[in-house]
């Protein structure tokens, strides 16, 4: 069980991260790009605008916290 | 402030563990890269022989200038290479969502672009209000 646990772990730091939030984030933005596509929009701006966004909010949070 | 070269004498296994598990993590993507890349060109082989080829010249160049490298501060290394992972994953998932950049493949220099000056304001916004906390104005 201690392995499976270490296993899921090590696969849960290798794709979310320290912050879900983040990692959802993230995860939300590409699912609307990827639906703005199939609508015929233009949407490679969306993805930076989100990572840009959010690394704004965290650094603030962080900034905060201190 | 510079890193100094500690002393080689004994092995950091903490240190070592830590280094470890970064190659690991980045062979790792590397390895999902190649594979993506080449089986969507049906050229697996090819890409694997690239992967390989790129590993020398890159470990060469690090062997090369490892001097110099080590005293890069490791904070500034750290903020490079997340600019680059953020530009590189960004243009990636983009790609893996249908999207097509304005200029194909020469968007990455642009979008590194805004990423560095993303970094840069909020770096001086941060340098602002730790200036502003520490002198109460």
């Amino acid at each position: 069980m201690r392995y499976i646990t270490a296993f899921l772990t090590f696969w849960y730091h290798f794709i979310v991260g320290d912050d879900w939030t983040i990692a959802a984030s993230i995860a939300v933005a590409i699912a609307v790009t990827f639906w703005l596509v199939q609508s015929k929009i233009q949407a490679w701006w969306l993805l930076p605008a989100v990572a840009i966004l959010t690394l704004g909010v965290i650094l603030w949070r962080a900034a905060r916290a201190e | 402030m510079l890193w100094q070269p500690e002393s080689q004498e004994k092995i950091d296994w903490y240190a070592f563990v830590i280094a470890f598990k970064g190659v690991l993590l980045e062979g790792l993507e590397i390895a999902f890269i190649v594979v993506t890349f080449g089986a969507e060109a049906n050229q697996v082989g090819r890409a694997a022989v690239g992967a390989v080829a790129a590993l020398v010249v890159v470990g060469g160049i690090a062997f090369l200038i490892r001097g110099w490298l080590s005293r890069i501060p490791r904070e500034w290394l750290r903020f490079a290479v997340g600019l680059l992972l953020a530009t590189f994953g960004m243009f990636w998932a983009a790609e893996g969502a249908l999207v097509r950049w304005p200029g194909g493949d020469l968007a990455l220099l642009g979008l590194l672009a805004v990423m560095a000056a993303t970094a840069f304001a909020y770096l001086a916004l941060l340098r602002q209000n730790a200036t502003t906390n520490r002198t109460g104005l």
